[in-house]
């Protein structure tokens, strides 16, 4: 019979075992499935941060901005910047409509407030999934142990009676019991990787927004006296 | 994320494939060193294998592989012999021929201890030198069966009763993995 020795311990395990086994096995593909997408999506998120703060740097004007969010669509911090520019439209012209165009740097708060809700869901997005893989970490050695221990006791079970018990009686059946364990641990300890990667990276790029924020919020003041003075200029010219 | 699922899958199912080949190939390999079914003639007493019994070790042989076969009968043993293993446990000893064997000599150890513990000598007390060897066949999943007198010994109780403690036995453990044939083909010698 080929391949019996490595699968001669799953045939023999007894449903319960089957059964947390599959489990596992599913666990396994879905965790790994996620894994595989949030490193895309991750590494986008991430190159197209830094090309998108490098851009920044360079033209910190404000007409500029929406330019950027078109050229980095993957990029977690274009929803702040696309937040923060449409907040600010409309109520400039909400101010400019009832002329308290000098009040404008009243409207910086809204304006964080906005980049701050943008900021949290897009950290909501970035960090989808990501439960899964710390119930897979947390669960699977569980479910393992849960195999084994029924195995055990399957076994113990079936030597009641037994004249002699031997080591020699006990050790198949504890060996096919230790495969659940063997396969909690396989399916446990890519997830607790993978969790804790990602988990990191999400605070990287939440830190990374915090600075966009701050450094948004800085530009919008900026704007908000330029516009007033400018606008009060006007109405001392008039 | 249907995507990355099904590439997970494929992954997966691609692993096992290739661990399940790569075993098959060991175990290929393996079994190419081993016969597919090996004969066991178990010896009851404490004399050292190369002792006066050993010309009377003349197994059936239904090994494919010819190590074991070509052995005649009264030759002495220290001419090219069949490597020849005795393990011997709870008063009953077993003598494997073929090297193969050396894999699982706990299982026979187990299965020496089982019968004799069911073993009840008729004659337990008395000083009678009789033998009867009780041959029979463990299937895989440790059930005993094709259980025959052998070498009957002239004596109905005494034969009774190795076959009855061989009977009474009736399940063994499974066979062990290391012994991938379906079956295994015992001679047991009770002897007194």
């Amino acid at each position: 019979m080929a391949g019996q020795s490595f699968f001669a311990p799953f045939l023999n395990a007894g449903l319960f075992a089957l059964i947390i086994l599959i489990i596992l096995f599913l666990m396994s593909i879905i965790s790994w499935a996620i894994f595989f997408r949030k490193i895309r999506q991750f590494r986008r998120a991430r190159s197209q941060t830094r090309a998108l703060l490098e851009n920044f740097n360079i033209r910190r004007e404000l007409t500029n901005l929406s330019e950027l969010s078109k050229l980095f669509p993957a990029s977690p911090l274009v929803p702040l910047l696309t937040a923060a520019i449409e907040e600010w439209q409309v109520l400039k012209n909400e101010f400019f409509n009832h002329n308290r165009e000098d009040n404008l740097n009243l409207l910086v708060p809204n304006i964080t407030e906005a980049m701050e809700r943008a900021a949290s869901r897009t950290l909501e997005q970035l960090e989808s999934s990501l439960p899964f893989l710390a119930i897979t970490t947390m669960v699977a050695p569980f479910l393992g142990l849960l195999g084994t221990v029924q195995g055990v006791l399957r076994t113990f079970l079936s030597l009641r009676g037994a004249q002699l018990p031997t080591l020699q009686l006990i050790a198949p059946g504890i060996s096919d019991a230790l495969v659940t364990t063997v396969m909690g641990l396989l399916v446990a300890i890519p997830a607790a990787l993978f969790y804790n990667y990602f988990v990191g990276q999400a605070r990287n790029l939440e830190g990374e927004m915090d600075r966009f924020i701050s450094e948004l919020t800085g530009i919008f003041r900026l704007e908000a006296c330029r516009v007033s003075s400018l606008e009060n200029q006007d109405t001392d010219a008039k | 994320m249907k995507r990355e699922l099904l590439i997970s899958f494929a992954g997966h199912i691609g692993i096992l494939i290739f661990i399940g080949i790569a075993s098959g190939f060991r175990q290929q390999r393996r079994d190419s060193l081993r016969p597919s079914i090996i004969t066991v003639q178990i010896l009851r007493g404490h004399e050292p294998a190369t002792g006066k019994s050993e010309p009377a070790t003349q197994l059936l042989q239904t090994s494919p592989k010819p190590v074991t076969s070509k052995k005649t009968p009264g030759k002495p043993k220290n001419t090219s012999p069949p490597k020849t293993e005795v393990i011997r446990g709870a008063g009953l000893g077993a003598r494997i021929e073929g090297a193969s064997a050396l894999g699982y000599n706990f299982y026979l150890q187990q299965m020496l201890e089982r019968i004799a513990s069911n073993w009840q000598d008729p004659y337990s007390g008395n000083a009678r030198n009789i033998k009867t060897t009780v041959a029979f066949v463990i299937e895989r999943s440790g059930l005993i069966s094709d259980i025959k007198i052998e070498n009957g010994s002239g004596d109905p109780l005494f034969d009774e009763s190795c076959l009855r403690a061989v009977i009474i036995t009736k399940k063994l453990p499974p066979l062990p993995d290391e012994f991938t044939a379906p079956r295994l083909k015992i001679h047991l010698e009770f002897e007194r």
